[in-house]
């Protein structure tokens, strides 16, 4: 795998759940939630991708969005996340812990075994 | 709903027009209202992210950052990803079990609460827990002189006890009552009585119109004999010693209650109807046959 791809396939899988805890945080609109994940250093590969997954949390019920006309503010669509959102993303929380375990435990394993002493002679 | 920002205000237009008729080409591979979305958005986040007096170049970083239409095209066409949506369908999949909990908890509920209600409700109907008839007078009635019945005190009642006669009928008479609500029909002895049921007994009812308890042939009705709702009969225990000898050699039994047969509300049971006192059945001295 290149070296540019080699994350992309795993930001994919957390970004969701990111993005849901910042609008866990208060609900954002487009260009800021950008921003506050493009300052998670290596987080995005590209901002534009945050726009199609925010369509389909909102498919799936986890995020709501309305348009916002406030004074002195352009009108901004708004994304809010869901009470099944905030489930969700407890859940997340709770599994993600385990699972950054279980990859850790696996790689420091295979690591060791692959710089442990070599074959005798 | 926002407004791109016009060509005027812009340094370089030509770079955004250009960004926006490749991300149009790319949105004709959505659904319509997939694509008209996702191009408000994108409109949306280039209004905001790119001010008038951007140079080229700062224009196009905002759109490198923003990814190629192509890629985000393809990105919002994808169907839902591994790992992310694994959780969503964890979560769906969970949800969908709490709702067939859910749902199975409450007709497990309601059928509780109809069991509840109605169970002891049937029970009731049905007659299980009715009492059974009542024993209130005794006397014995045909081939019983004054001087073969004695009587004597046992734990606090008195034992009739009848001397029996061979090869004669004998009878006792007892009144009873059905104190309950339901219709009582007395079938018979309880068939694994082997001594009342073994064929030496037998349970006749009075059907005349007026009880003489000393003429036999008033007792003319055999089992079924119902029992209306509050309302007393009577009925004969008679025996013939000829069906059981040994008795004559100075053998005998006590009888303190008569197990029957018997059909209340929706039910068919035995009931143990205890006699007023014990009844003593017992034979003159002699010799049994066969020992």
């Amino acid at each position: 795998m290149d070296q540019p791809g080699l994350l992309t396939e795993l930001r994919r899988g957390v970004l969701g759940p990111a993005v849901l805890a910042l609008l866990a945080e208060r609900p954002r609109f487009g260009l800021e939630l950008v921003r506050d994940l493009a300052a998670a250093d290596g987080l995005l590969t590209s901002e534009g991708t945050v726009y199609p997954l925010l369509n389909r949390l909102r498919d799936n019920g986890l995020v709501t969005s309305e348009w916002r006309d406030e004074p002195g503010e352009r009108p901004r669509r708004y994304y809010a996340i869901t009470d099944a959102g905030g489930t969700y993303l407890e859940r997340f929380r709770s599994e993600w812990a385990g699972f950054v375990t279980t990859v850790d435990g696996v790689l420091n394993k295979t690591a060791t075994a692959a710089s442990g002493p070599g074959e005798g002679a | 709903m926002t407004t791109m920002t016009t060509d005027q205000q812009l340094k370089q237009p030509k770079l955004l027009k250009e960004y926006l008729r490749e991300l149009d080409r790319a949105l004709q591979a959505l659904p319509r209202s997939k694509a008209r979305e996702l191009r408000e958005q994108i409109t949306t986040h280039l209004d905001e992210a790119i001010t008038p007096e951007m140079r080229e170049d700062e224009v196009r970083a905002v759109l490198a950052e923003l990814g190629q239409p192509v890629d985000l095209v393809a990105d919002a066409a994808r169907e839902p990803r591994v790992p992310n949506d694994i959780f969503v369908g964890r979560l769906r999949a969970r949800r969908t079990r709490k709702r067939r909990w859910t749902i199975a908890g409450a007709v497990v509920g309601v059928l509780a609460v109809l069991a509840a209600v109605f169970v002891p409700l049937c029970i009731t109907w049905s007659g299980v827990n009715a009492d059974p008839v009542s024993i209130w007078g005794q006397r014995a009635v045909y081939g019983v002189s004054a001087s073969d019945v004695t009587y004597s005190q046992a734990n606090g009642e008195t034992q009739t006890t009848i001397q029996l006669h061979p090869h004669t009928q004998q009878a006792m008479a007892y009144t009873f009552t059905n104190d309950t609500n339901y219709t009582q029909t007395i079938l018979g002895f309880d068939p694994k009585d082997n001594f009342l049921g073994g064929g030496a007994f037998q349970l006749r009812f009075f059907t005349g119109p007026e009880i003489d308890v000393l003429a036999a042939d008033t007792f003319d009705g055999a089992p079924p004999a119902t029992v209306a709702p509050h309302h007393s009969r009577t009925m004969l225990l008679a025996w013939t010693t000829a069906k059981f000898p040994c008795f004559m050699a100075g053998g005998g039994a006590v009888l303190s209650g008569l197990r029957l047969r018997v059909h209340v509300g929706w039910v068919t049971r035995t009931e143990n109807i205890r006699l007023p006192g014990a009844l003593g059945l017992y034979g003159p001295s002699g010799t049994c046959p066969g020992r």
